[in-house]
C-alpha cells in the first residue's frame, strides 16, 4: 500500500463522514458519521507523520482528545434527549433556533 | 501617600463586605470616615507640594506586569488640585446620602468607594495605562448607583451612560495599544509619551480616537444626550460625584493626553473643537432654560458650563488655560453643591418638577440662602469663584479670537436666565402646596454638607491666588509642551522632586 | 491714614457678614442699631478721608487675578471723583439705613433687610472706590446682586419676584457689554487701572475708542437704567421704599454715570461715543419724562423720574461737562431719595401707592408735605433750591456744545416740574379720596426726610466749590459761557418749570381732573409698548425656540440619533440570529463552508 492510497481511504473515510453527517436524520447516526469523518483526518495525519513526525503526532492526540470528549458529552447528551423525548433526530431539540 | 489617598477607600470598601448589612449605622460612619482620610492625605500633601516644580511630585513607582509597565502614580500641580476636589466632594457624597439611601445600604456605600478610588486614580495614573484602567474601572461603581439606586427611568439612563462612555473609551484603547508598540520602552509613561513623534496620519485618528472618549466624557455638544438621563435618574451623591468629578475627567483627558499626544492633529481640528465649545455654551443654556426637571436643568447648565472649561483649555492661551482648569474646580464645586441641594429639596418634597414646587423660600429659608449663594456663584457673580474662572477664560479667549470670546462671553447673560429662572420657580413666588409650610427645616447635616462649599465658593473668589498659585508652573508647563509642535524637549524619565 | 479707606468698606461689610450668620438670633432692637451705625462710622471714615488724604491715595490689599499679564489688585482708590460718591452713597444710606427702622419695623424680615443693605452700602462703596475695571465690576455686580435681592424682598410676591430677575438679566445684557468693553481694553492696553488708561487714552484709535466706550456704555444703560436697558427700574419699584430711595434713585443707578465719568478721557478719544452718550441720555430724559406725565402710581412717577434725571447726567458727561454731571448726580441723590423716603413716608400711612386713592394729606402728614415740595421744587429747577444749579450747569454746558440737546433738556425740564407738580397736587392737595385715618410718620423716619431736605437745598450752593474740586482729577473742565447767554439760559428754563407747575396746578387743583388725549394718553399709559416689543423681539423666540430646538433637535435628531445606533445593533442581531436555526446539520453546513472558503483563500494564495 503506498502513502496515495492511505490519503485516498483517509478521503474516503472523511468524505463518508462528512455525507453521512448531512444525509442521516439520527442525531446518533450523525455523531457516528462524525467520528468517521474525524477517523479520516486522523488517518491523512498518520501519513503526514512519515514526513513530518512531531507536529502531526501531536495532531493526532489532539483529535483524540476531541473525539472521547464528543464521545463523552455528546454521546450523554443525545442519551439524555432520548429518555426525555423519546427519540433523537435532528428536529427533536430545536430550542437552539434563534 | 498618594497610593494611600486613592486606595484607602476602596480598602474600606473590601472591609465592608464583612460587615453585616443590619449595622447601617456603622456602615455610614466608616464610610464617612474612610472617604474623608484622603481629603486629610491631601491636604497635608497640598502641604508638602512645591508649587515652583510643574513635574509630577510625590511620585510612586513600582514593577507591576511585565512589558515596561509600571504601577506608576504621581500628581503635578493640575492633577493634585483635582485630587483634592475630589477627596472634597465625596466625603459629602456619602453624608448627603444618609437618609435618602434607603435600601441595600451596605452596597450603596461600597460602590461609592470604589467610585472614589476610581476618581481619584484617574487622575494620580502617570501612565496611559493605568489611566485607562482606573478610567474604566470607574464606569463599574457607577453603572451600579445608577442602575439600583437611581429614578424611574434608571436602567434607560444607566445603559446609556454606559455604552455611551464605552464607545468612547475603546476607540482609545486602539489607540493606547497603538502607543505602547511604538513607544521605544513601553512604559506609556505621559511625559515619555510627550517626546513622541508620531506622523500626521497616524496623530489625526489617534486624536480622534482620544478625542471622542473625552468629548463624550466632558460632555461637548453633541454627544452631551447621555448626561441629562445619567444626572436626572442618578441618586444625589451619584449626580454630585459626576457633575464634580467625573466630567473634569474628560478636560483632564483633552489637557494631558489628547492635545500634548497630537499637537498636529489639535491644531487641525481647533476650529471645529472651538466651535463645538462654544455651540455647548449657548445650545446648554438655551436647553437648560425650557426644562421642567430641575436636574435636568443643572445637567444642561454642565454642558454649557464645561463648554466654557473647553474653550479656555482649546484656545492654549495661558489666561483662558488656566481659568479653564480654575473653572473645572468652580464647576465640581457650585453643580455638586446645586445637586446637593436639590437632592435636598427632593428628599422633602419627592418632586423636581419645578412646575409644582414654588415658594420653598418661606418653609425652607437656609436651604433658600444655601441655593442662591449656589446659584450667584453658578452665575458668576463677581467675588464668588465662578467669575474669577470665566472672566480669564473669556478674556484669554478674546485676546486669540473677538468672535469666540464675544460669543462665549453670551453665557454669561444666558446662565442668569436660566438659573435665576430656576430660583424664581423653585424659592420664590407663594407657596404652590399648603402641605409644603410644613417642610421639615436644614438639619445640622446638611448645614454641614453645605457650609464648606459655601466657605470655598468666597475664598476661591477672593483670593484666587493661592489656588492658582498651586497649578500655575505645571498648567504653564502643560501648555507650553502641547505648544511645541514636533520640537519636544526630552524630559527626565523618572519625574518628581521628592 | 489710608488704612481708613479700608475701614469705610469694611464697616458695612462686616455688617452684612454678622447680619447673615447672626442676624436670625438678634433681637430687632440690636440690629436697628448695629446695621445703621456701622453706615454711619463708614460716612465718617469717609469724612475724615476727605479731609486728610491726598488725591490719589491708593489703598494696595492683595492680589486678586494675577494670571500672566494680566495682574489686578485688590485696593481702594482716593480721589476727587471717588470721594464725592463715597461721601454721597455712605451719607445717603447712612440716611436711610436709619429711615428704614421705622419703614420696615414691623416686616418679618427685619434682619435680612439690613443684611441686604448693608451689603448694598458695602458693594457700592466698592464701586466707586475701585482703582481697577475688574474690581470696579465687582462692586457693579455687588450691587447688581443686591439689587435683585431687595427688589425680590417680598419673595412670596409673583411680581416682586419676577421683577428682582427681571432686573438682575437685563443687567446682566449691559454687563455683557461691560464685559467684552473691559477685554477689548485689556488686549489693547495690557492694563485695567484707571490711571494707566486715562493716562494712555491717546494709545488707542478713534475706532478702536470708539467700541470700548460703546461697549462699556452698554454696562451702563443697563445699571443705569438708559435706552435701550431702562425697562427694569420701573418693575424694580416692588422692592421696599427705602430701596427704591438708596439703589434705584440715589446710588446704585448713576453707578453709569460715574463709570463714564471714570473713563471719560477714554470717551473723549471718540467724539461719537460721547455724542452718542449724550443723545442717548438726553432722549431718554424726555422719553421717560412723557411716561411719567400719566402714570398713577406713586413710585412708578418717582422711577420714571430718575430715568429721566440720570438721563440729565448722560447728557452733561456726553457734552463734556463731567463736573456738572457729577453735579446733579450729587444734588440728585439728596432731593431723589427725599422724594422716595417722603413717598414711603404715604404708603406707610395708606397702605395704597395710587395716587387716584389719595389727596388732601396735606394737613395729615405736614412734614411729609414740606420735605416733599421742596425735593419736588428742587428737581423742578426752581432758583435757590439745590437742582436748579446742576440742571442749569449741565443745560448751558449742552447749550455750548449742541443747542439741540439743550432744546430738547428745557422742554423735558418744563415736564419734569408738571409731572413732580401733579404728583404733590393728587397726593396732597384735592379733597380725601378713599382713606380715612392717615398719620404722620414716627420721627425716626422724619428726622433723615428733614436732614435730606436740608441738603437738597443747600447741596446746590456749593456748586463753584465743586466744580473746583473735580478739576483736580486733571480731566474735568467746563466751557465758559459768557454772563448774559447764562442769565438767558436760566430764565428760559426756569420760566418753563414755573409754566410747568402752573398748568399741572391748573389741570388738578383748579379742575381736579386730567385731560384724556385718547390715543396719545394710551401710549404714554402704554409705556411706549417698549417691554412687549422686547418680549416679541427676544424673550419669546428664545423661549419658543429653546422649546422647539429642545423638542425636535436634542430629544428628536441628536438623542434620535443615539437611540438609533441601539435600534441599529439590536435589529442587526436579530436579523443575524436568524442564522441560528437549532438544526446541527445547518451549522455544520456553515462550517463547511467556512472551511471550503478558507481553503479556496489558502490555494489561492490570498491568505
Amino acid at each position: 500500500m503506498n502513502g496515495y492510497s492511505i490519503l485516498i481511504l483517509a478521503s474516503l473515510l472523511f468524505a463518508g463522514g462528512v455525507a453521512g453527517f448531512f444525509l442521516r436524520k439520527d442525531l446518533l447516526t450523525m455523531l457516528l458519521s462524525a467520528e468517521v469523518s474525524l477517523s479520516g483526518a486522523i488517518l491523512a495525519l498518520l501519513y503526514f507523520a512519515l514526513s513530518n513526525p512531531t507536529e502531526a503526532r501531536a495532531g493526532v492526540i489532539a483529535i483524540l482528545t476531541v473525539a472521547a470528549a464528543e464521545v463523552a458529552v455528546a454521546l450523554a447528551s443525545v442519551a439524555v434527549v432520548v429518555r426525555v423525548k423519546g427519540k433523537a433526530t435532528e428536529k427533536t431539540v430545536w430550542e437552539m433556533k434563534g | 501617600m498618594i497610593s494611600a489617598l486613592i486606595f484607602l477607600p476602596a480598602a474600606a470598601a473590601i472591609f465592608l463586605l464583612f460587615i453585616p448589612e443590619e449595622r447601617a449605622r456603622f456602615i455610614k460612619g466608616f464610610s464617612l470616615v474612610f472617604s474623608s482620610l484622603p481629603l486629610f492625605l491631601g491636604l497635608w500633601l497640598l502641604l508638602r507640594f512645591d508649587p515652583t516644580y510643574p513635574l509630577p511630585q510625590f511620585v510612586e513607582r513600582a514593577r507591576w506586569i511585565g512589558s515596561g509597565l509600571f504601577y506608576h502614580v504621581g500628581a503635578d500641580g493640575i492633577s493634585l488640585m483635582l485630587l483634592l476636589l475630589t477627596s472634597f466632594l465625596s466625603p459629602l457624597a456619602v453624608a448627603s446620602s444618609f437618609n435618602y439611601i434607603k435600601e441595600r445600604q451596605k452596597e450603596y456605600y461600597i460602590m461609592l468607594l470604589l467610585l472614589q478610588t476610581g476618581m481619584a486614580g484617574v487622575f494620580a495614573a502617570q501612565n496611559l495605562f493605568l489611566f485607562y484602567i482606573f478610567w474604566e474601572a470607574m464606569l463599574i461603581p457607577m453603572y451600579f448607583l445608577i442602575g439600583i439606586w437611581g429614578g424611574e427611568r434608571k436602567l434607560y439612563a444607566t445603559v446609556k451612560f454606559v455604552l455611551y462612555t464605552m464607545v468612547g473609551s475603546l476607540l482609545m484603547l486602539v489607540g493606547i495599544i497603538y502607543l505602547w508598540k511604538t513607544s521605544p520602552d513601553h512604559s506609556l509613561y505621559f511625559y515619555n509619551l510627550y517626546s513622541l513623534s508620531i506622523p500626521p496620519g497616524t496623530q489625526i485618528l489617534l486624536f480622534l480616537a482620544f478625542a471622542l472618549a473625552f468629548a463624550i466624557k466632558v460632555p461637548l455638544f453633541p454627544f452631551h444626550t447621555w448626561l441629562p438621563d445619567a444626572h436626572t435618574e442618578a441618586p444625589t451623591a451619584g449626580s454630585v460625584l459626576l457633575a464634580g468629578v467625573l466630567l473634569k475627567m474628560g478636560g483632564y483627558g483633552f489637557l494631558r493626553l489628547a492635545m500634548p499626544l497630537f499637537p498636529y492633529a489639535f491644531r487641525l481640528f481647533l476650529p471645529y473643537l472651538v466651535v463645538l465649545a462654544i455651540v455647548s455654551i449657548i445650545y446648554g443654556a438655551a436647553m437648560a432654560f425650557v426644562q421642567e426637571d430641575a436636574k435636568r436643568l443643572v445637567a444642561y447648565s454642565s454642558v454649557s458650563h464645561l463648554g466654557v472649561v473647553m474653550l479656555g483649555i482649546f484656545l492654549l492661551s495661558f489666561k483662558s488655560y488656566m481659568g479653564g482648569i480654575y473653572q473645572m474646580l468652580n464647576h465640581g464645586l457650585s453643580t455638586g453643591a446645586l445637586f446637593l441641594l436639590i437632592g435636598m429639596l427632593y428628599e422633602r418634597t419627592h418632586t423636581r418638577d419645578m412646575g409644582k414646587l414654588g415658594g420653598l423660600a418661606k418653609p425652607l429659608p437656609a436651604l433658600a440662602a444655601f441655593l442662591s449663594v449656589t446659584v450667584f456663584s453658578s452665575i458668576g457673580l463677581p467675588g464668588l469663584n465662578g467669575f474669577v474662572g470665566e472672566f480669564l477664560v473669556f478674556l484669554g479667549s478674546f485676546q486669540v479670537s473677538k468672535t469666540a470670546g464675544a460669543f462665549a462671553a453670551l453665557g454669561v447673560v444666558l446662565s442668569a436666565v436660566y438659573l435665576l429662572w430656576m430660583y424664581r420657580r423653585v424659592m420664590q413666588g407663594p407657596v404652590k402646596n399648603p402641605a409644603y409650610m410644613d417642610l421639615p427645616k436644614m438639619n445640622l447635616r446638611e448645614i454641614l454638607i453645605m457650609a464648606p462649599i459655601v466657605v470655598l465658593f468666597f475664598w476661591m473668589g477672593i483670593y484666587p491666588k493661592f489656588f492658582m498659585g498651586k497649578f500655575e508652573k505645571s498648567a504653564r508647563f502643560m501648555m507650553e509642551i502641547t505648544q511645541q509642535k514636533y520640537k519636544i524637549v526630552s524630559i527626565v524619565e523618572q519625574g518628581g522632586a521628592k | 491714614m489710608k488704612a481708613l479707606l479700608g475701614l469705610i468698606i469694611l464697616f458695612p461689610a462686616f455688617g452684612a457678614l454678622f447680619l447673615v450668620l447672626f442676624g436670625r438670633l438678634l433681637s430687632k432692637k440690636l440690629i436697628s442699631w448695629l446695621s445703621p451705625s456701622l453706615v454711619g462710622l463708614s460716612f465718617i471714615a469717609s469724612l475724615i478721608s476727605f479731609f486728610t488724604l491726598k488725591s490719589g491715595t491708593l489703598l494696595y490689599l492683595f492680589p486678586w487675578l494675577s494670571v500672566g499679564n494680566l495682574q489686578v489688585d485688590f485696593a481702594l482708590l482716593w480721589d476727587p471723583l471717588s470721594a464725592v460718591m463715597a461721601l454721597t452713597v455712605s451719607g445717603v444710606a447712612f440716611l436711610i439705613h436709619i429711615y428704614s427702622v421705622g419703614y420696615m419695623g414691623e416686616d418679618p424680615g427685619f434682619a435680612r433687610y439690613f443684611a441686604y443693605l448693608n451689603l448694598f452700602t458695602f458693594s457700592m462703596l466698592l464701586l466707586v472706590l475701585s482703582p481697577n475695571l475688574p474690581m470696579m465690576f465687582v462692586g457693579w455686580e455687588g450691587v447688581g446682586l443686591c439689587s435683585y435681592l431687595l427688589i425680590g424682598f417680598w419673595f412670596e410676591k409673583e411680581t416682586a419676584a419676577n421683577a428682582g430677575k427681571k432686573a438682575f438679566i437685563v443687567n446682566r445684557v449691559g454687563d455683557f457689554g461691560f464685559l467684552l468693553g473691559i477685554f477689548l481694553l485689556f488686549t489693547i492696553l495690557k492694563d485695567l487701572n484707571f490711571s494707566y488708561i486715562n493716562s494712555h487714552a491717546q494709545v488707542l484709535s478713534p475706532a478702536m475708542a470708539t467700541a470700548v466706550a460703546l461697549l462699556l456704555f452698554l454696562g451702563a444703560t443697563g445699571k443705569s437704567a438708559q435706552i435701550p436697558l431702562y425697562i427694569w427700574l420701573p418693575d424694580a419699584m416692588e422692592g421696599p421704599t427705602p430701596v427704591s430711595a438708596l439703589i434705584h434713585a440715589a446710588t446704585m443707578v448713576t453707578a453709569g454715570v460715574y463709570m463714564v465719568s471714570r473713563l471719560f478721557p477714554v470717551y473723549a478719544r471718540s467724539g461719537f461715543a460721547l455724542d452718542l452718550v449724550a443723545w442717548v441720555g438726553i432722549i431718554t430724559a424726555f422719553f421717560a419724562a412723557t411716561i411719567a406725565l400719566v402714570q398713577n402710581d406713586i413710585k412708578k412717577v418717582l422711577a420714571y423720574s430718575t430715568i429721566s434725571q440720570i438721563g440729565y447726567m448722560f447728557a452733561g458727561v456726553g457734552v463734556g461737562a463731567v463736573s456738572a454731571g457729577m453735579f446733579h448726580l450729587f444734588t440728585h441723590a439728596f432731593f431723589k431719595s427725599l422724594l422716595f423716603l417722603a413717598a414711603g413716608s404715604v404708603i406707610h400711612a395708606l397702605g395704597t401707592q395710587d395716587m387716584r386713592k389719595m389727596g388732601g394729606l396735606r394737613k395729615e402728614m405736614p412734614v411729609t408735605f414740606w420735605v416733599f415740595l421742596i425735593a419736588a421744587l428742587a428737581i423742578s429747577g426752581i432758583p435757590g433750591f439745590s437742582g436748579f444749579f446742576s440742571k442749569d450747569e449741565i443745560l448751558a454746558q449742552a447749550f455750548a456744545k449742541n443747542r439741540a440737546i439743550w432744546a430738547i433738556g428745557v422742554i423735558t425740564a418744563g415736564l419734569t416740574a408738571f409731572y413732580m407738580f401733579r404728583l404733590i397736587f393728587m397726593t396732597f392737595y384735592g379733597k380725601p379720596k378713599g382713606w380715612r385715618h392717615a398719620h404722620e410718620s414716627p420721627p425716626v423716619m422724619t428726622v433723615p426726610m428733614i436732614i435730606l431736605a436740608f441738603f437738597s437745598v443747600v447741596s446746590g450752593w456749593i456748586f463753584a466749590a465743586f466744580h473746583h474740586f473735580l478739576e483736580g482729577l486733571g480731566y474735568v473742565h467746563l466751557r465758559e459761557l459768557a454772563p448774559s447767554a447764562e442769565h438767558i439760559l436760566v430764565a428760559v428754563s426756569v420760566s418753563l418749570a414755573l409754566i410747568g407747575i402752573g398748568v399741572a396746578w391748573w389741570v388738578y387743583v383748579r379742575r381736579e381732573r386730567g385731560f384724556n388725549f385718547g390715543i396719545i394718553y394710551r401710549v404714554l399709559a402704554g409705556k411706549y409698548y417698549v417691554d412687549e416689543f422686547y418680549e416679541v423681539l427676544f424673550v419669546t423666540p428664545y423661549t419658543q425656540g429653546s422649546r422647539a430646538i429642545n423638542r425636535y433637535f436634542d430629544k428628536g435628531i441628536i438623542d434620535g440619533a443615539v437611540e438609533g445606533s441601539g435600534k441599529i445593533t439590536m435589529e442587526g442581531g436579530r436579523l443575524l440570529s436568524l442564522l441560528q436555526t437549532g438544526l446541527i446539520k445547518d451549522y455544520g453546513l456553515w462550517m463547511a463552508a467556512g472551511v471550503i472558503l478558507a481553503l479556496t483563500l489558502a490555494i489561492r494564495g490570498l491568505l
